[in-house]
């Protein structure tokens, strides 16, 4: 099986925090990030991945009946944790200094997941992933790759957050998250299926230039075609692509 | 340099397995990438492996020293606050080839250290298959950060950069798999796993995936992590670092020691090899982001769901190489978890009291470690005495002769990320 069916969506970006606001690209005051996933302790501790991470895996699985508890993650980010880290690193510059423990158990990549797992007691196995700008496709493979092997649904995450202030040289882009719900096809409520083929033309990514250089644009871009019902085809991270086609 | 004898060895001693590939392998009317969607999932085959840590840079040197030399854990070379060891590697790492050099890094240098051990597997196979054939998972968690930790230092004090650091090419997770691309010329799906203690485990599973998918035949599955303040310092806050050298399973445990090196192997499906990878499980604590729940009801989970995946009972497995981190709390949990699913029976051990805790890259070397045990027909000691008599579990601290038909390596992260990986011998 490399065909899989998309079954919902969910985006968070400071301008756009819904897919509807992402898909019209209507400006909306800018929304605070308070997951409703998250209790006081969480919400006080989480990360802003962590916190973006909980609004659009929560948004894909409304809008596609699942249950948080009962479905398998995939998470993809290619910079992670870096606003975390580079707090960390800065806790050196005192010699005997030592990070917080929040904030270093809050580091690791797969911590966004770890918040959501904590919060909703979800036990099954998750995936957290990386690889720079084909992060958008490896999470979609790893996650065609579980409902193939034994999950009945999955979600998968795209999140980088804007550079933080240390690593001012390099090239920013806004703090964006998206999700894609997926389940085994033949699906009745389906609003379309992704497919992995061996070769194939990627579609153009236009989006706002705030988010054109998030190492994630390419899923941004695709969640933005599902819910216009616009077909649209992204790199595979590595041979191959995944084409989407909404249903008819 | 490392050496590059293990598969060869093998291949001496059991049956070549760079002629048994070329002879094992249906032949296929193009060997480029052909999708096989609707093939049935086979166990993917070890078909070689390489390691570097902190106890020798081959199979055989790590294999001598596990069995009761040395410790590899000494005095960290970083200056520190406080009173640790750890596991460094001191074999001086080669530079990188010139075309992977933009994403120089210890990782890269580590990983590059480990990859002659697959390198003929790997160069075979492109050249019969094609270079979109083969994919590559890496496990990580730390990446680049000892040099984003360096990079950062200097910009706080000179307020300038490195000139050899760049943020996407040197500390972001997926230089990896870029350094394993140029050096293998691997064109097929790649990524990186990052679930902290238990990345590289995961990287198996995932590995596994792809080839279940059909969109790669074969792929190079790899955990590195270097050692770094990040990791040092941040066990450190969490009070789980032993002054001393770790002592797993051991009465008086007191805490970890942190440890760096590089695994990598070489999975194909229908090959010939001493392994096949026979089942991962995984789970999540849905507990505690730092702490494992007390039964270990999560570890239960990702053992059963290991042993479900290799058709398995859990009196089939020879031996376990346990996560045995040596701190208070995973170790209690552990024990609790492999006596529920075990009984008190099949032999465990730690081998992090030698190597250290090598965190992303734990997994996949303590799976090879139970290749070789499997190879071997030897069940590692645990280092310390006397281990804690209240866990009621078979500990050994001798090294014991034992046919080890399956082998289940363990492995625990923070986030309460929990694989299971099962060995399974092919003769």
């Amino acid at each position: 099986m490399t065909t899989v069916d998309v079954l919902g969506v969910g985006v968070w970006t400071p301008d756009f925090p819904t897919a509807d606001a992402w898909a019209s690209q209507c400006l909306v005051p800018r929304s605070s990030l308070q997951p409703k996933l998250f209790s006081g302790s969480l919400q006080r501790r989480a990360s802003t991945l962590a916190k973006m991470t909980a609004i659009v895996a929560s948004d894909a699985a409304a809008m596609a009946g699942f249950n948080l508890s009962e479905v398998n993650f995939v998470y993809g980010s290619a910079l992670g944790e870096l606003s975390i880290a580079s707090e960390i690193v800065a806790a050196f510059q005192d010699p005997g200094g030592l990070p917080s423990p929040t904030a270093f158990h809050h580091s690791v990549h797969n911590a966004p997941l770890a918040s959501i797992s904590i919060a909703v007691g979800n036990t099954l196995g998750s995936a957290a992933v990386a690889a720079g700008n084909a992060t958008s496709g490896a999470a979609l493979l790893e996650a065609i790759g579980l409902l193939e092997d034994t999950a009945a649904e999955a979600i998968a995450v795209f999140c980088d957050e804007k550079i933080p202030e240390a690593f001012a040289p390099w090239r920013n882009f806004e703090s964006a998250a998206a999700a894609i719900a997926l389940g085994r096809t033949p699906h009745p409520a389906r609003l379309g299926s992704l497919q992995f083929a061996p070769s194939g033309e990627t579609t153009r990514l236009a989006l706002p230039g705030d988010y054109l250089f998030h190492p994630c644009a390419p899923a941004l871009a695709l969640v933005r075609a599902i819910s216009r019902k616009e077909s649209f085809t992204i790199d595979a991270a590595g041979n191959g692509v995944l084409v989407y086609c909404p249903t008819p | 340099m490392v050496a590059t004898e293990r598969q060869a060895r093998y291949g001496d001693s059991i049956g070549a397995s760079d002629r048994s590939f070329e002879s094992s392998e249906v032949l296929l009317p193009s060997a480029r990438y052909i999708a096989m969607p609707d093939a049935s999932p086979q166990p993917p085959t070890i078909v070689a492996w390489g390691m570097i840590n902190a106890l020798g840079n081959s199979s055989d040197s790590i294999w001598e020293r596990l069995l009761g030399g040395p410790t590899g854990l000494v005095q960290p070379a970083v200056e520190l606050p406080f009173q640790t060891t750890a596991g460094a590697c001191a074999t001086e790492l080669p530079p990188l080839p010139k075309a992977q050099q933009v994403h120089d890094s210890r990782c890269a240098r580590l990983l590059a250290a480990a990859y002659p051990s697959v390198a003929s597997t790997a160069a075979a196979f492109v050249r019969r298959y094609g270079a979109e054939s083969l994919g590559i998972v890496v496990g990580t968690s730390t990446g680049g950060m000892l040099e984003a930790e360096s990079a950062l230092a200097m910009h706080a004090r000179d307020q300038a950069f490195p000139p050899h650091f760049d943020l996407h090419r040197t500390h972001a997770f997926g230089a990896l798999v870029e350094v394993l691309r140029g050096l293998s010329g691997a064109r097929g799906p790649g990524w990186i796993v990052s679930s902290a203690c238990a990345s590289s485990a995961k990287a198996l599973a995932s590995a596994q995936r792809i080839l279940n998918l059909g969109i790669a035949r074969a792929v190079l599955v790899a955990g590195v992590d270097s050692l770094c303040q990040t990791t040092l310092r941040g066990f450190q806050s969490l009070s789980l670092l032993s002054p001393t050298p770790c002592r797993p399973f051991a009465a008086d445990r007191d805490g970890t020691s942190i440890g760096e090196g590089a695994a990598i192997a070489f999975l194909q499906s229908a090959a010939e090899g001493p392994a096949i990878l026979a089942g991962v499980g995984e789970s999540s604590d849905a507990h505690h982001m730092s702490q494992p729940e007390p039964l270990g009801r999560g570890a239960q989970a990702a053992m059963r769901a290991a042993l479900e995946r290799a058709h398995l009972s859990p009196r089939e497995i020879d031996y376990i190489n346990a996560h045995g981190t040596a701190t208070v709390a995973n170790d209690s949990s552990e024990a609790a978890a492999i006596s529920a699913v075990f009984g008190p029976l099949v032999p465990i051990s730690s081998t992090k009291g030698a190597t250290g805790h090598l965190l992303g890259a734990a997994g996949l070397t303590e799976a090879l470690i139970c290749l070789e045990a499997i190879i071997r027909g030897v069940v590692l000691p645990n280092r310390a005495t006397p281990t804690d008599a209240s866990f009621g579990l078979a500990l050994p601290t001798v090294a014991m002769r034992r046919q080890i038909r399956r082998a289940m390596s363990n492995s625990f992260a923070f986030g309460g990320s929990n694989a299971s990986v099962v060995l399974e011998a092919t003769r």
